[in-house]
């Protein structure tokens, strides 16, 4: 390459960097609305999640705006991608919306983002709202909120599914998992649990690469009771190998109900979920079916929720961060993922109650006999 | 006064800047065709988090995170000595997969649950808390590894490194053990990888196996073919233009429900136009192999 067009290049480069310098230095907070970035992933393996966030936030904003926004500013969503849970990635998305958007809240998706991205939204004292960062793994922080069922609280979702179980027999449980940050959390929940009420720790069994290997060792372990801590198609992959193997065995997923559980038809009859109750008073779910034409998933639901925890605790522009934070700890509402609290750490609270088992049969998910 | 995100975004160009360097001088000017690079990148970003994290001093940790990496180099290099070309890439490639799955699995890596809360650097008790300062402190040390590695493929010995890529069978005819050259280079070149992981595990805070896998791999190989192989100054100019061109493109307005995807279209039709344009790179003096 010449000399000149290696001085083009380099000027470029510079040319464009002191042009962005200068064009974020000089941006101002937009007060004609509200804006909310989220950080979700929007392309690679776990799109699927983003594109059941964005469905459910975009509902939710429509919603509000069409009501007249917050006092008559409406929400706008500034969505950037995670990529394939990508810790740079979020960290530099997290950067602009903070400091280019200069954004009044910022949502992450998952554990692995809202650890990266809490302390830099910390930082600029914006609220985090975390979708699905259900377990631990995050440090918690005065501006941090968890609109996901915080599943650690007394390992209440295992707890549930031994209730239900143990009485009936099964006794010799086994735990699959994905090794990715919630569903190893999950699964120590779920041995912890299982630990605490009959003092022994069940097997557990990583998933990696093809899930035969792992399913020929449960089904040579005698076992009679299946975890599988792990993202959608894996369950469905467990479910369809499981049932090519003739295992006959019960298998309890990971606690998020998601279309494709239903649009892969009978593959996954007999998958149990322990699930969060949502209310009846609330029309999210004939709403969403109405708009995107197929029914919701646990992560739309705690997406459209997210909005409505700072609809519902931002009284108008003007108010503090500090002020929407503790009008924030003070909501108790019905949301589509249920009610919506939080306790002292702002994670969610579970109302141990409103849990049930539900299991797929013919195309629904209904609460188990 | 530089914005923030600019600030955070040239950090990331100065730890990327000695990642890339640094494998340029294995695999651009010694002609290993290394892609066990990421792995001494994450053997260095968990050597430094775990041993600042257990109490030893960061210059301590920083200096371990560059030596473990550099013997994993070496050994790596030692235990390959007979593979060449494809062989050698495939080894090391395998190399990647298998740091990779110990960072995994082993208990005190804490698997795919990471080490979150990985402090900033602090140096003889000064803290490099602010952005600011640790762009500082990166970019010193990115002209500080450009500044040696020049030197290095400059000198005596960095003819014997382009001699052992161009003609390994007539340099040994001379008399030079090239096995002892190789050596030395992918030592060096792991060096660099394994401080530019400390870096970036006390910048982001917290690191997961899946910062040092294929993503990340491919992301080095491609700023160093499209920078030129051995070409110092392409891996500089290529990693700004990979770095920033998909932070350009967050500025697209593009519906939601097509952002993500034709951010990525748009990402590799840019670099498919620079490589049929330029096959070797903006820079490259050889071709790769």
């Amino acid at each position: 390459m010449d000399k000149k067009s290696v001085y083009l290049i380099i000027g470029v480069v510079i040319v464009l960097l002191i042009a962005l310098g200068v064009y974020f230095s000089n941006q101002t907070k937009d007060d004609e609305v509200i804006k909310i970035g989220v950080i979700t992933p929007l392309t690679g393996w776990a799109a699927y999640w983003g594109e059941d966030v964005q469905s459910g936030i975009n509902l939710a904003i429509d919603e509000i705006n069409n009501a007249g926004g917050i006092s008559g500013v409406p929400i706008v969503a500034i969505y950037e991608d995670l990529g394939a849970i990508d810790l740079k990635a979020a960290s530099n998305a997290a950067n602009k919306l903070v400091n280019v958007d200069n954004v009044d809240f910022v949502l992450p998706t998952f554990l692995e983002d809202t650890t990266i991205v809490s302390p830099i939204a910390h930082e600029k004292n914006k609220i985090i709202i975390s979708i699905a960062a259900g377990n631990k793994g995050v440090e918690q922080r005065e501006l941090l909120f968890r609109v996901r069922p915080y599943t650690e609280d007394k390992n209440a979702f295992p707890k549930k599914s031994i209730e239900y179980f143990l009485p009936k027999g099964n006794n010799k449980p086994v735990v699959l998992y994905e090794q990715i940050q919630f569903y190893e959390n999950y699964k120590n929940e779920i041995v912890s649990a299982w630990e605490e009420r009959t003092g022994e720790k069940p097997a557990t069994m990583a998933i990696s690469g093809d899930v035969r290997t792992v399913l020929n060792k449960v089904k040579e372990g005698n076992y009679n009771l299946m975890y599988v801590s792990a993202t959608t198609p894996t369950q469905i992959e467990v479910m369809r190998r499981s049932k090519e193997l003739g295992l006959n065995i019960s298998v309890i997923g990971a606690g998020e109900l998601d279309p494709t559980h239903i649009s892969v038809g009978s593959v996954t009859d007999g998958l149990i979920l322990p699930y969060y109750k949502p209310s009846e008073l609330v029309t999210f779910s004939q709403d969403y079916q109405e708009k995107y034409s197929h029914m919701a998933s646990t992560s739309a639901e705690w997406a459209y929720d997210a909005i409505y925890v700072i609809a519902k605790s931002m009284k108008n522009k003007g108010m503090s961060t500090q002020e929407i934070a503790n009008e924030m700890k003070k909501l108790s509402f019905e949301g589509a993922s249920g009610l919506v609290e939080f306790d002292s750490d702002q994670n969610r609270i579970i109302d141990y109650d409103r849990i049930e088992i539900l299991i797929k049969m013919n195309d629904s998910f209904v609460p188990i006999e | 006064m530089l914005s923030p995100y600019i600030i955070h975004l040239l950090i990331l160009i100065g730890i990327y800047i000695i990642l890339a360097v640094s494998l340029n001088l294995a695999l651009g000017y010694t002609g290993l065709l290394n892609l066990g690079h990421i792995a001494f990148f994450g053997i260095g970003a968990y050597t430094s988090a775990l041993m600042v994290k257990a109490g030893f001093p960061f210059v301590v940790a920083f200096l371990c995170a560059g030596l473990l990496a550099s013997l994993f180099g070496f050994v790596l290099v030692w235990a390959t000595r007979k593979l060449k070309g494809d062989y050698f890439a495939l080894v090391t490639l395998g190399f990647s997969f298998v740091i990779y799955s110990l960072l995994l699995n082993l208990k005190f890596t804490r698997g795919s649950l990471g080490i979150p809360g990985i402090p900033k650097p602090n140096i003889f008790g000064y803290a490099i808390n602010s952005n600011l300062s640790f762009l500082i402190f990166v970019g010193v040390l990115a002209v500080l590894s450009i500044f040696i590695i020049f030197r290095i493929v400059n000198s005596p010995f960095g003819r014997l490194l382009k001699a052992t890529r161009d003609d390994e069978l007539g340099l040994r005819v001379l008399g030079k053990n090239t096995d002892k050259i190789k050596y030395k280079s992918m030592a060096i070149s792991a060096f660099f990888a394994g401080i530019a992981g400390s870096l970036f595990a006390h910048y982001i805070t917290f690191i997961d196996p899946s910062s040092f896998y294929l993503n990340e791999l491919i992301l080095v190989l491609t700023i160093v073919i499209i920078g030129g192989i051995a070409s110092i100054s392409g891996s500089v100019v290529a990693t700004f233009i990979i770095v920033l061109i998909p932070e350009f493109l967050r500025f697209l307005s593009l519906p939601s429900s097509i952002l993500g995807p034709m951010r990525q279209i748009i990402y590799a039709l840019i670099f498919l136009g620079v490589l049929l344009y330029k096959p070797r790179g903006l820079f490259g003096k050889v071709d790769l192999g």
